[in-house]
Formats: C-alpha cells, structure tokens, sequence
C-alpha cells in the first residue's frame, strides 16, 4: 500500500464514521476533530525521511486495511504476554478493554473527577489541552489521535489533594484474534496545585492480530502539584503501538515517569515535555526489554522554557535477538531559560550480534549558565563479571541473568513505592528470563 | 604414597590472544597440602590460575589438568566450582547492582543445587557468613553494597577470603590475595586459610612475598618462570628467593 492509500484509509475512516464519534454532536469537539484532521492530511503520515522519524518505520505499520475496534462486553482477564504486574496492588483502577472503558469493572476513586470521552464528552478544563495538539501542526499521530479517539478518561485531582492508593488504568485487548484493529484512545490527567498521585498504566495485549493502539495522554500539572507515574507495556510480537506522552509543568510540579517495555512488535512512544515554571523538575526512566524482532523507539522532546527547571532522562535497553532499541532525546533550552539543568543517559546491552541500538541525543540551547549532560553507552555484558559469577559456581544463563537484572534494575529506583517497586522488578524479571543470550 | 592427589598438571600449554603464555608447566598437589608458586611478574602466574579456572581466551593448546582424577579441559567455570575448584581473584571484578550478599548466597546454593545437595535457608546462611565475616573483619555494611564496588584494593582481598570460606572449596587458589592487604588484614586472611585446612582440602598460594608464607607455611614453593615450573623446594626456598632475588635462582635453575 502506498503512503496516499495509507492516508486515504485513516482519513477515510474519520469521514466515514465522524458522525458516530463521541462528541459528534459538541461542536467544541466536532471542530476540533475537523481541524485535526485537516492538519493530518496536509502532514501525511509519518515516514522515514523526517529526522524524527528516521529510525522507525511507521508508515509500513499503518499501511493496511483495518477496522476500528468496537466496544468488548465480554470477560477480562488481566494478562498480556506477561499477566499484569500490579494485579496484586491496592488501587482504584480503571478499565479499558479493545480501547473502552468499561465501567462494569472498574472502581474510580473518590476524590477525583473522572469522566469518559464516550459516555460524557469532553470537560472544558480539557480543552486547552487540545488546542496545545492543534498547535503542534506537524504532529500527525497525535492530531490522527484527536481526529479519532473513539474513547478515553478525563481525570481531575482537585488542589490539594493526595491520593493514598494508586491510580492505575489497564488497557487489555481481550479478543486478540480476526481482522487488524485500531484502537484510538485519548485520556488527560490535570493535577491542581499541590496535588499528589501515583498513576499505573498497564497496556496488555498478545498482539494476534496486527492490532495498531495509537494512545495520547495529555498531563497537565499545576503549581507543586506531584506525578509519579508507572507504564508497563506487554503486547504479542505483532502488535504496533504508539504512544503520545505530553506533560505541561507549573512551577515547583514533578513528573517522574517510568516507561517499561516488556514486549512488544512495535513501539513508539513519543514524550514532550513542557518545562513551564520555574523548580519544576522532570525525572525519566525508560527501561526496554526486547527479542525477536520487536521494535521500541523513544523518542523525547524537552523543553525547558523558563529559568531554573530540571530534568534527568535514564534510558536503559536490553536487546536480544534482533530487537532494535532507539532513543531520540532532544533538549530544547529557551532564550532566557537560564539555570536549566538538563541530563541524559542512555545505556543499552546487546545480547545478540543482530540486536541493534540507536542513541541520538539532540541539544538545542538558546541561554546561558546552563547544564545539559549527556552519556551513552551500548556493548556487551562485561565478560569479567560473568567469568567472575561463574567461577563462583553460578551457572551461565543464571549470572547473565543477575548481570541483565544489575544493569536494569537499579534504574527501578526511580519508584518511590516499594511493592509497586517491586511488582516492577518481579515483571522485569520475568520478561528477561525469557529472552534467550546468543552470544 | 599416602595422600590423594588433588591436583594434576602436566606439560600445560597455555596460549593467550595468540602468545603462548604457559609453556610445558608441571605440577602436583596432594589433598591436604599448602603449594606457594612464586615468580617475576608476567612469568604466567594468573595465566595458570585463569587456566584452571576456565576463563575464556585461555586456550590450552597441550597438557592436561586433572582435578581429583577428573579432567578439567572440557569443563564450564561452573562445572569447575562445582567440582571444588575456587579462585581468589588478583583482581576481582566490580559488579554493579549485584548485592554482596545476594551473590554469596546464590553462589553457594547454586553449588549446593549442582551437587545434589538441599539449599541452604535464609537464617542459616546469615548465621555462616556473619560468622565468617566476622573472622575477616568483614562489615556487615560491606556486605549489603554492589559486589566489590568502590571497595578499597584490600576489602576486596578480603571479600575473596570471605567466599572461600563460606563456598569451602576443595582446592582453593590464592592470586596475589596478600597484595593490597595491611599487616592485621594479612594476619587475618591467613588465619583464614589456617582455619579452613583440612586433610580433604589443598591449597595454591601465589604470591611475591616471603612474608605470607611466615602465616601460611607451605608445604612446597614452586618458582614459575618463563611458563613453566622452573624449581621446586620447601619452605626455605622462599626464604632463598627473598634474599637473592629471581635472576640469580632462576638462572641457576636453568
Ligand atoms: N589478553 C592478553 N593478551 C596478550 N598477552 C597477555 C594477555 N593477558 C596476559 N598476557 C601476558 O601474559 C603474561 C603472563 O601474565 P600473567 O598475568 O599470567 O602474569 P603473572 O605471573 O600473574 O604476573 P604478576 O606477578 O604481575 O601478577 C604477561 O606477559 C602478560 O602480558
Ligand atoms: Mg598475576
């Protein structure tokens, strides 16, 4: 299928159905969704000759007939290629099942405002959020997101407020099987100043069909306000998913996402930043472990726009068989944004010769007094050291475990909460003994 | 004839990245002996340990190895320790994000797994390596950093002292493990070794220093010389060494 008949496909898809789009008849949201989709046909899809998409070929992964997913009533479980890690922790979690909520079997928290696209609309707190997706013109997948999103959660944590349990949303794909779905969710989560929570997502899918999740979040955090936020995604070998991450930060708010990709065909997560206040301070962790051919591309855009916000991005892949790992991090520092502080380090180990990583750190900086560190690395495990287990009477695929387990898991301490830490690191683990060493 | 023969070497050739490094080396270790092999630096000294060891890139070109009558060429590492076989590193290696303690501990159940034998629980194996620890002077903060890490050159030595004595192997070698050590730390590593010698166990001791020996006192000195054993003698061969230095005994061997 060429590029035009790939755009043809979404766009005819918007067309066809927009008067069955929640929100079709709000013309604050009907509006919105025509502009967007305006800007996706003048963008086109994303293809390789773009910088920022050089390294991961979307288009291929859109260039196929599909069908949009439907609502799923029937039964859940919580499992993907992996069960679901947090299963056992004490939330309040939402459900998501084929890109629907499904309020039969979730248990919103009280304290917290939350509404669904399908059922309610869209609040006006949430608009500015998307009038900050029509101003990024370029961005097609998120604006394709706007255009489409057939459902998603609208979550509001008033000032002040501190959740005691974690948020966590799950999005399952439950009927893995038949024709190539797409699945469009969009979700927002707004923080008042002060307010503090912790937000689990889990997307669990086995990916038999060559299901495409385009999934946006929009994350608006207020004056002090505090987001810790875990993301595990394990999803089958032929599944595509893309992901938009944007986060705006008031002064003194804290963002710490940790992003774990466990599996799956095809990732991309694209994460903007938003350095809005001064004291806000950004902390990302993305750990990736990979096999076969599957695919994960970050890719982050930080901008620092005022003086005195930090950040610390910690990129770590493991990549077996012939998976590929690609971290793209620019940093942009605004005139004026002076005290910025601005780090990142990206490590990756391969443990096949056919496993790829790409690393492109991109710095953009327009003040003064400003620190933007950067580091890679990528090899192998250190041979030494696993001499050195073995000698001790360990056996070889046990040590390079502990070796992959090392090089991982003290990234995990990014998460504050120790059974949710741990829960994590269970998972991790379980995800690396699966992946075979051929070295 | 009396005791067992631990360890067997004979006619080793050991090649290097391409250099052959050990050249025809000979040597016999009775069950319950103390062997020091001393030598110049860069005479093949670790060559020998890694050998036997089975570290990777240590490629035995000629010879053979026998450990308690059973061949050691076609064995893993693991294999090796499993079988008895340990090495005090002359330079252990640093591994971040493994806890002391947790190595030690999956260390010697794997030991224990690979033998046959039940896995040592939690209580118990606190209780044996504080007790070793203790006779080490071992911190118990040591053992909760990443292995090695940012240990000072002689905590190191001591952390492989600690592992010989909690893994208990039957032919332990020692690379160097006296360099790096201060006098109460050399006395202690020694009274380690002491400890742990019994009739059923052997060890190497390789070191440049007569006064190891002063604690260790061994039942046989080996000087290894251009890759191979070039003299052999008791004690007080060492004692010869410490006053005229290698160029005169080795050129005197040869
Ligand atoms: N990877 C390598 N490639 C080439 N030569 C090597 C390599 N490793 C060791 N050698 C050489 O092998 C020789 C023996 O080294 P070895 O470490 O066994 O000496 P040693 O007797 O233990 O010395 P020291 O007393 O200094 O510890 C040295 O000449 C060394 O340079
Ligand atoms: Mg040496």
């Amino acid at each position: 299928m060429s590029a035009e008949a790939a755009l043809a496909t979404w766009l005819g898809d918007y067309r066809g159905n927009r008067i069955d789009l929640p929100g079709a008849d709000d013309p604050r949201l009907a509006e919105r969704r025509e502009r967007a989709i305006a800007l996706v046909e003048s963008a086109g899809l994303p293809h390789r000759r773009l910088e920022e998409w050089k390294y991961s070929d979307l288009l291929h992964r859109l260039a196929s007939e599909y069908e949009p997913a439907t609502p799923w009533a029937g039964a859940l479980v919580r499992e993907g290629a992996l069960a679901d890690p947090f299963a056992d922790i004490a939330c309040n979690t939402l459900i998501f099942a084929n890109g629907f909520f499904r309020a039969d079997a979730s248990s919103p928290p009280e304290g917290l405002t939350v509404t669904t696209l399908a059922e309610s609309g869209v609040p006006d707190g949430a608009l500015p959020a998307l009038d900050a997706q029509l101003a990024r013109a370029d961005d097609a997948i998120g604006n394709l997101n706007l255009a489409l999103a057939r459902d998603g959660v609208f979550i509001t944590v008033p000032a002040g407020f501190k959740a005691e349990r974690p948020l966590h949303i799950v999005y399952l794909d439950p009927a893995a099987s038949g024709a190539r779905r797409a699945r469009t969710v969009r979700s927002q989560i707004r923080l008042e100043e002060g307010a503090e929570l912790t937000l689990i997502e889990t997307y669990l899918g086995k990916g038999g069909a060559e299901d495409v999740t385009n999934a946006a979040l929009d994350i608006t955090l207020s004056e002090r306000a505090v987001l810790s936020h875990v993301r595990v995604l394990s999803d089958g070998e032929s599944a595509t998913q893309i992901h938009s991450l944007n986060a705006a930060l008031e002064k003194g708010a804290r963002y710490a996402p940790t992003i774990l990709n466990l599996g799956a065909g095809y990732c991309r997560t694209t994460m903007r930043l938003e350095m809005q206040g001064a004291g806000a301070h950004a902390e990302v962790t993305a750990l990736a472990a990979l096999g076969g051919r599957e695919h994960n591309d970050l890719t982050t855009i930080l901008r620092h726009a005022v003086p005195g916000t930090t950040a610390m991005q910690t990129v770590k892949s493991v990549l077996a068989g012939k998976s590929r790992g690609i971290y793209q991090g620019r940093v942009v520092v605004m005139p004026g944004a002076n005290g910025t502080d601005s780090t990142q380090l990206a490590k990756s180990v391969l443990l096949s010769r056919e496993a790829e990583a790409d690393t492109k750190p991109e710095l953009e900086i327009l003040a003064d007094d400003v620190k933007c560190a950067h580091g890679a690395t990528i090899g192998a495990l250190d041979p030494a050291a696993l001499f050195y287990l073995r000698a001790r009477g360990i056996p070889k695929a046990e040590a390079l475990a502990m070796l992959v387990e090392a090089f991982l898991g003290d990234a995990l301490g990014a998460i504050a909460d120790e059974p949710l830490r741990e829960a994590a690191a269970a998972a991790l683990r379980a995800r690396l003994a699966a992946l075979e060493v051929t070295l | 004839m009396g005791a067992a023969l631990v360890l067997e070497i004979e006619n080793l050739h050991v090649t290097v990245d391409g250099r052959e490094i050990l050249k025809g080396l000979t040597l016999a270790v009775n069950a319950g002996e103390v062997h020091a092999i001393m030598g110049p630096n860069g005479s093949g000294k670790s060559t020998l340990s890694y050998a036997l060891a089975g570290r990777d890139g240590y490629a035995v070109t000629e010879g053979s190895m026998r450990l308690a009558g059973k061949d050691l060429i076609a064995l893993t590492p693991e294999e090796r320790a499993t079988m008895g076989l340990f090495l005090a590193m002359q330079y252990p290696v640093e591994i971040p994000g493994v806890v002391t303690m947790t190595f030690l501990r999956t260390a010697l159940n794997a030991l224990k797994r690979a033998r046959g034998e039940k896995e040592i629980d939690a209580a118990g194996f606190l209780k044996e390596v504080r007790a070793a620890a203790k006779t080490l002077n071992v911190s118990e903060e040591m053992l909760k950093r990443a292995l090695n890490v940012g240990f000072s050159g002689g905590e190191k030595k001591r952390l492989e002292a600690l592992q010989m004595a909690v893994l208990k192997p039957r032919l332990a070698i020692l690379d160097e493990t006296d360099s790096g050590l201060d006098i109460d730390a050399l006395k202690l590593v020694a009274e380690g070794v002491n400890a742990l010698r019994a009739p059923d166990r052997a060890f190497i001791v390789i070191t440049h220093y007569q006064r190891l020996l002063d604690y260790i006192v061994p039942d046989k000195v080996h000087i290894l010389a251009g890759g191979r054993i070039v003299r052999e003698g008791g004690p007080e061969l060492a004692k010869d060494l410490e006053a005229r230095g290698y160029d005169a005994i080795v050129r005197e061997a040869a």
